[in-house]
């Protein structure tokens, strides 16, 4: 039995702008809605969820995660409750949700906290700088250090516990048993939903979109991997340097793209934007085109003459590395494709109940 | 006796009636027949072309009987009669046969509906031989009126007769005026108080020289007819008679008592009340639990007793527009308090209603749905660590989901049922009353106020559940048939009506007892029945069950019938 809580929706008001009492549930965003299905209303199910306050049932269950917001059931809205918005304004909840620590709460309910986070993180850069006594050589072989220590430990000590407690939550608290030989069989569909995104192109006329996305997904991660272990600012070897700008420049301009799109704001997916939505495009063009920039200082040999560049890079690497990616809309890159995931295990379980039922009914 | 010269019209409807029927076979085979002086077919015999026909055969043949094979009477009786009138033909010299709604359009065989048209075009021929003129009658009016009820609407129809001048005698079982809007704090969807809207409206009613108030006062009796009505009122155990031409009845509701509903616990649970017992406490200004602290948690709950077959199937109709006002009251009251309005169907009807709904559904109010199929709402006493004083555990529908509600103070929107006395005024004044015993009217649509008993007039809740703003609707439009039926001084009356022969009748009193329309009388000291020509509405119930045959209903007397029968059934004979 769930009871309401009229005060939970007040809860929810830092993260979107949407009027959650707009809605009076005429079903038509559920009929267009590309991913809904029978026992899968979107995004009806969810909005009267928040309406009724059920908070359990909001923790319960991954179907935000399976919007990619192509907008349609906003357009169709007859009373403009925008629930493609409603649905994203889930998504960064369940993100503070899932995460243990509780730090992202504070970041997307409070501004002000996620701005000073921001510059005390470029304040200690600035110290470590100083440290070094703003030698080029200590602080680029600091940043590289920094890097593994932060993919590692953020991956460990947060990444990794957050997904577990997204599990107890969505399967594991409800009681759902699903055989380990299904869960293993899904790996597959993981791994590949979280590198390709694919499930966007279930939704109408998203196809350009999800390109776009999908080279910057894989323009990120390997210019990731090109800085991080083949040490693009360090290495001779010319096909990792080119290599490098390849994937640098894809990074900053599709993202650049992104933050155009939402600065004109005509598509339903680019009119609001969240301050989390726009440190993570933001942080990401940064990232991009600091790295393009300082190889670039390398090759025509000024770098030396150039260290604020590093230290800024730097700055947006240890920003991103610390805020965004642990506590920030980052993790939706991970929470996707494990909702994805967790979606088919919970359909199969059923399935497997049902079946039993059957059997042992004629049985 | 006369030479009878009959006239017959074979009408083709345009072609509902001649796609199917040989109209001109009909006239020829009907001009065949002793008396038909002329028999023609005409493609629309209602229109005007159609009619000066009719007019000018009359004149010029000396027709004095006429048969008109055409549509239903109902349509177009009236029509006809009226042009025999103009032709200076007695209208009852009229016999209609329907060879439309009878013939053409129930059948498909042509040859055989021609050859029924034909037996009922003869029958009609056959009976209008033997029709006798009929004279107008025609009654005088008293102009003084009887109102039943002093609620807003009671007081309404008083005011409107007596400020044009005529006299009211307004009847109420209670010792005050007002009805149920004075115990209502405000009205929707304007949110103004329901007592400066009544309260001017008794003092008038109390002032006005024309208006004479009976309180406390019950009726004993009514007689009389349209026009000349008289009734014996006690009040204070003291009997007087008053007499008066038209009647409104205006005995308004009844709030359902939820007692019977298991599911809420009225009366059980003290938190759990009416909306007329939150009226109340509106009307106080506070709003309490029974041990006197403020509620955090309130629920609305619509459709009690309404839309539910084991209680009232209808919607009452005023309880979802009732509920929004409550909603917004209690949110001005308790800006804090938790509000849910758990609903079947949200049925803000009427202007401004919808708006209302719009703008109070953004005054933070929880709208939950439930559905009857799936059973009612339960409420049960909390549990100490409920932090709250009960709980609703019910299926909302939107959701899907079981839900439980936290609530201190729960307000049943209960359903508007006809009044007690409902029944005993149906039997006083004859008018009639529908399975919800709710009072019908004459017809739905065409005739809302009008009863099928002349000169009784029904008004406001009693009719069935409304709001005040259309309680007043039908305040006004029963006060101005009123009016015009004052204003014509005397109205006609209906002449088919039944006739007794003294001689023949022995005083049996059988057509009393079977009279549905409390027509006939008894005169003790001729020990015959006499028929009450106001009252008889020629139904010819009586006739047929005069064992002497003393009862003779004019226009329908046994010889028009047996010769419509005879005619009817020697066309069969002779034909197939």
């Amino acid at each position: 039995m769930n009871r309401v809580d009229p005060k939970f929706k007040d809860k929810l008001k830092p993260y979107g702008i949407s009027d959650w009492n707009e809605c009076f549930h005429c079903g038509n965003c559920t009929a267009i809605c590309s991913h809904s299905e029978d026992s899968l209303l979107m995004p009806r199910n969810g909005i009267r969820a928040i309406q009724l306050g059920l908070k359990d049932k909001i923790h319960n269950n991954v179907d935000p995660w399976l919007c990619y917001y192509c907008g349609d059931c906003s357009e169709e809205c007859p009373r403009n409750a925008n629930p493609g918005e409603l649905m994203m304004a889930l998504r960064r909840y369940l993100t503070t949700v899932y995460d243990w620590t509780g730090v992202s709460r504070i970041f997307y309910t409070s501004r002000t906290v996620m701005i000073a986070a921001f510059l005390i993180v470029a304040a200690a850069v600035v110290g470590i700088g100083a440290m070094y006594s703003f030698q080029l050589e200590p602080i680029m072989e600091f940043g590289h250090l920094f890097e593994k220590i932060a993919i590692i430990s953020v991956a460990a000590f947060i990444l990794l516990p957050n997904i577990i407690r997204m599990f107890r939550l969505t399967l594991i608290k409800q009681k759902i048993k699903v055989p380990l030989s299904t869960l293993l069989s899904g790996i597959a569909d993981l791994v590949i939903n979280m590198f390709t995104q694919k499930k966007t192109l279930d939704c109408k006329e998203n196809r350009v979109r999800w390109f776009e996305h999908f080279i910057l997904v894989l323009g990120y991660l390997l210019l990731l991997a090109t800085t991080v272990f083949l040490n693009w600012f360090g290495t001779d070897n010319i096909y990792i340097i080119i290599f490098g700008y390849v994937v640098g420049a894809i990074t900053f301009i599709v993202t650049f793209d992104f933050i155009i799109r939402r600065i004109r704001k005509k598509a339903e997916i680019s009119k609001f934007s969240h301050l989390s939505d726009w440190m993570f495009v933001v942080w990401l063009f940064l990232m991009g085109l600091s790295t393009f920039l300082i190889r670039v200082f390398i090759d025509i040999g000024i770098i030396q003459d150039h260290l604020w560049l590093y230290l800024v890079h730097l700055i947006i690497l240890a920003q991103w590395a610390v805020i965004i990616v642990p506590f920030g809309k980052w993790m939706h890159f991970l929470y996707r494709s494990f909702a994805i995931y967790i979606a088919e295990m919970k359909k199969k379980a059923l399935s497997l109940k049902q079946q039993n039922q059957v059997t042992t009914i004629t049985a | 006796m006369e030479e009878i010269r009959i006239g017959v019209y074979i009408c083709w409807c345009g072609s509902n009636i001649a796609q199917l029927i040989d109209v001109k076979f009909i006239a020829g085979e009907i001009k065949k027949l002793e008396n038909v002086i002329i028999s023609r077919d005409y493609k629309y015999m209602c229109s005007d072309p159609g009619q000066e026909t009719l007019i000018a055969d009359i004149k010029q043949n000396k027709l004095n009987r006429i048969v008109v094979a055409a549509c239903s009477p109902r349509i177009h009786e009236p029509t006809f009669r009226k042009a025999l009138e103009k032709a200076g033909l007695n209208p009852y010299m009229f016999q209609m046969a329907n060879i439309r709604e009878q013939d053409s359009w129930v059948h498909i065989d042509k040859e055989y509906a021609t050859l029924k048209a034909v037996a009922l075009v003869k029958a009609a021929v056959s009976r209008v031989k033997h029709h006798e003129p009929l004279n107008k009658k025609s009654v005088e009016v008293n102009s003084a009126t009887m109102v039943i009820g002093g609620g807003i609407t009671g007081l309404t129809s008083a005011l409107e007769i007596a400020q044009a001048g005529k006299q009211v005698y307004l009847i109420e079982k209670s010792d005050s005026l007002g009805g149920i809007t004075a115990k209502i704090d405000l009205t929707y969807p304007d949110l103004k108080s329901a007592g400066q809207m009544i309260r001017p409206k008794i003092s008038q009613v109390q002032n006005h020289n024309l208006i004479e108030v009976f309180l406390n006062t019950i009726l004993e009796d009514i007689s009389g007819y349209v026009g000349n009505f008289s009734t014996k009122v006690r009040r204070n155990g003291t009997s007087e008679e008053i007499t008066f031409g038209n009647i409104i009845v205006a005995t308004g509701l009844k709030p359902f008592s939820p007692v019977t509903i298991p599911e809420y616990k009225y009366k059980v649970l003290p938190d759990v009340i009416t909306s007329i017992e939150l009226e109340k406490m509106l009307q106080d200004g506070t709003v309490k639990t029974s041990d006197g602290s403020k509620p955090d948690n309130i629920a609305i709950i619509h459709c009690v007793g309404s839309r539910n077959e084991q209680y009232h199937p209808y919607c009452s109709r005023t309880c979802c527009s009732t509920a929004l006002k409550y909603a917004n009251q209690l949110r001005s009251l308790l800006p804090d308090a938790h509000l849910f309005d758990i609903y079947a169907d949200m049925r803000a009807y009427g202007k401004g209603c919808e708006e209302f709904y719009t703008n109070t559904s953004n005054k933070n109010i929880m709208f939950l749905m439930y559905d009857q199929k799936n059973g009612l709402p339960e409420i049960r006493k909390a549990n100490s660590s409920d932090n709250a004083g009960m709980i609703i555990t019910f299926s909302e529908k939107l959701s899907g989901e079981n839900i439980e509600v936290p609530v201190d103070l729960v307000i049943l929107m209960t359903a508007v049922e006809a009044h007690e006395d409902a029944k005993e005024v149906a039997r006083l004044t004859g008018i009639s009353l529908c399975g919800n015993d709710f009072y019908i009217e004459k017809h739905p649509k065409l005739d809302p106020v009008a009863t099928t008993t002349d000169g009784v007039y029904i008004a406001g809740t009693c009719q069935g559940p409304k709001g005040i703003d259309e309680s007043i609707v039908q305040a006004k439009a029963a006060a101005a048939k009123v009016l015009s039926m004052i204003a014509m001084g005397s109205i006609e009356i209906e002449v088919a009506v039944s006739h007794v022969n003294e001689e023949v009748c022995c005083g049996c009193q059988t057509c009393i007892m079977v009279c549905p329309y409390k027509a006939i009388s008894f005169d003790e000291e001729k020990n015959v029945s006499v028929v009450n020509e106001a009252l008889c509405k020629g139904c010819g119930t009586c006739g047929s069950t005069c064992p002497t045959g003393a009862i003779k209903s004019l226009h329908f007397t046994d010889i028009q019938i047996l010769s419509q029968i005879e005619g009817l059934l020697k066309t069969e004979s002779e034909t197939i």
